[in-house]
């Protein structure tokens, strides 16, 4: 049972980067903007630009391109799909190639490349957020981003504290299940004949002893807890502050920057993929 | 102890308990899914114990875990329906657990422990998959061909994952639940 080794949380390429080294709100903030703008690009031109914005910060993070493929893959047949269904079904511009019923348009070809292009910009750079950052400070991101909601009755800090200690405690548990796993096989175990039925009870020795213990745990942790006087996310400090510098807001007046682009090339119609043809 | 502590630590460690058995995935499918060890089980137990309210907050944290260790763009024709899928695959898909609590202590009064917790489990499978249900009509609507049903096709997707899962869940369930439920709730 090799299953459990290996294993890592989240997908973080540790590098040293520019764009490691920002920080996680900022790069959470610049990602929204990123989708909204690649929903709001119009046509060719902005396209371009966007792939371009995306290619630069792929560089600066200095993640190797096929990584960033490798994620693209499971999504391949449904970017051929987009391209060969918009391709056929749109009937602007001027025919290309005609064989009796089918026919395609140089709009559908303009708009099917657009199509395939938005879905692999959107997973590359969703993908490179969880590449360059690590889950920890992806908590503390969206625990500085999600405080407003505090007034709405979301507990901001308990929710990121919660998040950071089942974060820390996923690598301590797999080992836990390791051990549980050769100690059932060492007494004859087995997991991996019988059918479905069969094969789901064969967990029950596992998972149990995995519950109880997680259960233990939670009861020292809150006895450590307590015993440092932990009161709650009032006046509490932190041991690493996310820290924003130039880097940051730099990359962030960028972002906007390009959004408001994109927008002003949707307004004005400029950019529209049908004066292209 | 302070129960806002206890509180804390268990759900956290029931977390990562999610988050350990979501690795243990029988099979994935092509466009996002899988068939995990019942990863959704100590998430229940969170629901079992805790008020509906305090399971909210512990399914988001959960939602927020699996979108910060490894986000899945769904690839959707519009922002509107891009938001919407997100919405629905990891946030409201995982709310269903803050009902799961309700349905478990409305069937304990009528119905023996091991029953009530399989019956509640398995309809808080059946809201998260209704989740995903419409969540796949939104993004498939547009691929499948003219005159194809996009309902029987999401239908069928996400019906064999999310069937899977749920016995698996309720063969535990119905076998270890009770006494590890009470356990916990000893705690």
């Amino acid at each position: 049972m090799n299953m459990l080794q290996g294993v890592t949380i989240g997908q973080y390429y540790p590098l040293d980067s520019q764009i490691h080294k920002m920080d996680a709100r900022f790069k959470i903030g610049m990602i929204f903007i990123y989708v909204i703008a690649l929903f709001t690009a119009s046509g060719p031109f902005a396209y371009s630009l966007l792939a371009l914005f995306a290619l630069a910060v792929i560089a600066l993070s200095k993640i190797p391109f096929k990584i960033i493929l490798k994620g693209l893959k499971p999504i391949l047949w449904i970017i051929g799909f987009t391209l060969i269904l918009h391709t056929f079904s749109t009937k602007e511009g001027f025919i290309v190639w005609q064989w009796s019923r089918f026919s395609i348009y140089s709009g559908g070809i303009v708009r099917g490349i657009m199509m395939g292009f938005r879905l692999i910009l959107l997973l590359s750079i969703t993908s490179l957020l969880t590449l360059t950052t690590t889950p920890i400070d992806l908590t503390d991101g969206l625990e500085v981003l999600l405080s407003p909601f505090k007034k709405l009755g979301l507990p901001a800090h308990e929710l990121a504290m919660m998040m950071t200690i089942a974060l820390r405690f996923v690598p301590t548990l797999i080992e836990e299940a390791d051990k549980i796993i050769k100690a059932q096989t060492a007494r004859g175990a087995d997991f991996e004949s019988g059918g479905f039925i069969a094969r789901a009870k064969s967990l029950i020795p596992i998972l149990v002893p995995l519950f109880i213990s997680a259960f233990r745990r939670a009861d020292d942790l809150a006895m450590a807890m307590e015993a440092r006087c932990y009161r709650g996310g009032e006046n509490r400090t932190k041991m690493k502050e996310l820290k924003s510098g130039k880097r940051d807001y730099l990359g962030l007046s960028v972002m906007v920057l390009v959004f408001l682009l994109m927008l002003t090339l949707r307004i004005t119609g400029f950019d529209s993929w049908q004066a292209w043809l | 102890m302070q129960k806002q502590v206890a509180f804390l630590t268990q759900s956290a460690m029931m977390l990562a308990l999610a988050t350990l058995l979501s690795f243990f995935a029988v099979f994935h499918l092509p466009n996002g899914g899988s068939v995990t060890l019942g990863s959704m089980i100590p998430l229940l137990f969170v629901a079992y114990k805790f008020d509906w309210k305090r399971s909210l907050l512990v399914a988001f944290a959960y939602s927020l875990i699996q979108m910060i260790s490894g986000f899945y763009a769904p690839p959707t024709q519009n922002l509107l329906s891009f938001i919407a899928v997100v919405l629905l695959d990891y946030v409201i898909a995982f709310g269903a657990l803050g009902l799961a609590g309700l349905f478990y202590r409305t069937l304990l009064k009528k119905l023996p422990q091991s029953v009530s917790m399989v019956t509640s489990g398995v309809m808080t499978y059946a809201i998260r998959f209704i989740c995903h249900f419409f969540s796949g009509i939104l993004i498939w609507s547009f691929y499948a061909p003219a005159g194809q049903p996009v309902w029987l096709y999401s239908l069928v997707y996400n019906g064999s994952y999310m069937a899977l899962e749920a016995l698996i869940s309720a063969i535990f369930l119905g076998l270890a639940g009770p006494r590890l439920l009470n356990r916990f709730t000893a705690m």
